[in-house]
């Protein structure tokens, strides 16, 4: 422990090296910062880029995921990077954190950027051998040694992540059959009808979409063998993944006595209940534009949110900058690329444009005079503008009136769409 | 360097930005109070052409993940993107615009 002299300088300490902790040590550089930065990680991997262990890691079409900054780069900057290492507990009074290896690290500023894990469920069976989660590259690699052409695999669990490796499942020759307890596709996330179109792609690749199946148990001797649902029925399987959603990893903060709520509770520049710690990506439950808080559990927002944090951290005036207080986020299902702003499951109606059961597609959920959310189906180009609309607070209900008219163009409606102040 | 003419002053307004061709292949326009700038068509992580991004300023959004570059200097100022874009040098001559790609 002696590479830490005895009395260092105090600097940042981030727990995390993700996509949001790599994200804020490189954002606090940018914005001159120049106190020592300690990025520690928990795998063994510098900060890699995760959306590609579902897709392209899984189908073995790239060797390894692409590195979100090299290790040179982040020495280069002068951030210190702890790979392997664990901070086991954390003083959130004295501001420090003790590593696995028993090193004390004295902070100015703590970042939580812990992530989240798989959800379990409480089911017999789920710690057979082949019983898989993804979250990691480790996770990916394992997954992928047990889809082989032919091979059974179940998917437990329709959201983003089980119908992404469905869709990859079945590119790699695998019999996919995908469980999900409610009685459509995606319906948390993205809403019904986008669940539908995505149901009878996936369908047409040779996924057997079983909706309404509750999960009993996962059953086998040593491995898994089957996994069973309803009413007795079961699916014989080789392999199967636990995709029903994630968990924040939040035992530091709650042991710290942090404002915890399955999630670390910050405000919008991810300031948490104790001064000087703050908290970005899937581990902060963020504060939400209607109200309540989530962890948004996107890319895009992580990102904001460490950036936001790193503003925060830099404020000398104690003032922040928000990050978006929305959802924003994309993945790609059976082939086509969906994007997704807001709350596009949300109660409300549905104004599309285009070819909703094919694709190109745009349906905007609105209420009132709100768009409260969006999904593009294979339209990137409409998407940047869609969002803006679900981003601002209420849309001036002229261009509401137009929202479902092709003929005109997006583009044409935002410049108009900001709601005109009353005099 | 050898600047080549790719469109008209008026082409663009303001915060827009169009894919353009040149003898070496395409690049993507930028228009920013009034300046012009030129990079690369496609961003250097998704397969897209920039040109239908959402430009803020001179920040390009790229349209497929959300990555974002600063269009003057080409450096990504949001990830998925690690590597910068390719820029162009641009002149405004009369009422035509020109970039040099073999800059």
């Amino acid at each position: 422990m002696s590479s830490w002299p005895s009395m260092p300088e105090r600097g940042v300490v981030i727990v995390g090296a993700g996509l949001a902790g790599a994200g804020c040590a490189q954002a606090l550089r940018a914005g001159g910062f120049t106190a020592p930065i300690t990025l520690v990680g928990r795998e063994p991997h510098a900060p890699y880029d995760r959306p590609c262990l579902s897709k392209e890691l899984l189908a073995a079409s790239i060797e390894r995921p692409p590195a979100l900054v090299e290790p040179a780069t982040l020495a280069q900057a002068g951030i210190a990077l702890l790979l392997g290492e664990e901070v086991v507990a954390l003083d959130a009074k004295a501001l420090t954190v003790r590593l696995r290896s028993g090193a004390v690290l004295a902070a100015s500023h703590i970042v939580l950027a812990t992530g989240a894990g798989a959800r379990d469920l409480p089911l017999p069976g789920v710690d057979l051998a082949g019983v898989h989660r993804l979250r990691t590259w480790d996770d990916a690699l394992a997954l992928r040694e047990d889809l082989r052409p032919g091979s059974r695999l179940a998917i437990i669990g329709g959201g983003l992540i089980g119908c992404e490796i469905a869709s990859t499942a079945r590119g790699l020759g695998v019999a996919v059959t995908l469980l999900e307890g409610a009685d459509e596709l995606l319906t948390r996330t993205l809403g019904a009808e986008v669940g539908r179109f995505c149901r009878r792609r996936l369908q047409e690749l040779g996924v057997d979409v079983r909706l309404g199946a509750k999960v009993q148990a996962v059953a086998g001797v040593g491995r898994v063998e089957g996994v069973s649902y309803g009413d007795g029925r079961r699916v014989p399987v080789d392999a199967v993944l636990l995709s029903v959603g994630a968990a924040a990893d939040v035992a530091l903060a709650v042991a710290a006595g942090l404002v915890c709520d399955h999630g670390v509770i910050v405000d919008a520049c991810g300031r948490t209940s104790v001064p000087g710690i703050y908290a970005a990506g899937d581990v902060a439950r963020w504060p939400l534009r209607r109200g309540g808080t989530r962890s948004l559990e996107s890319y895009i927002n992580s990102q904001q949110q460490a950036a936001a944090v790193a503003k925060a951290i830099l404020a000398v005036d104690g003032e922040g900058s928000p990050a978006l207080q929305t959802l924003k986020g994309w993945t790609r299902i059976a082939g086509h690329h969906l994007q997704f702003a807001g709350e596009p499951a949300a109660p409300g109606r549905l104004v599309v444009r285009g070819a909703p059961d094919m694709g190109p597609a745009v349906l905007f959920r609105v209420d009132g005079e709100r768009v409260l959310g969006v999904v593009t189906i294979d339209a990137p180009r409409e998407f940047g503008l869609a969002a803006r609309l679900v981003e601002m607070e209420a849309v001036d209900p002229d261009v509401l009136a137009e929202l479902g008219e092709e003929a005109v163009a997006l583009k044409t409606l935002l410049p108009r769409a900001a709601v005109r102040v009353a005099t | 360097m050898a600047f080549e003419k790719v469109c008209a002053y008026a082409h663009l307004a303001d915060g827009e930005a169009a894919r353009v061709d040149t003898s070496r292949g395409h690049v993507t326009l930028f228009r920013v109070e009034g300046e012009y700038f030129a990079t690369q068509d496609k961003c250097t992580h998704g397969d897209w052409s920039l040109a239908d991004g959402y430009l803020e300023g001179d920040e390009i959004e790229c349209p497929l993940h959300g990555g974002k570059f600063c269009v003057r200097t080409g450096e990504v100022t949001a990830f998925p993107p690690t590597v910068p874009l390719r820029t162009f040098p641009v002149r405004v001559e009369g009422d035509h615009v020109f970039v040099a790609v073999d800059a």
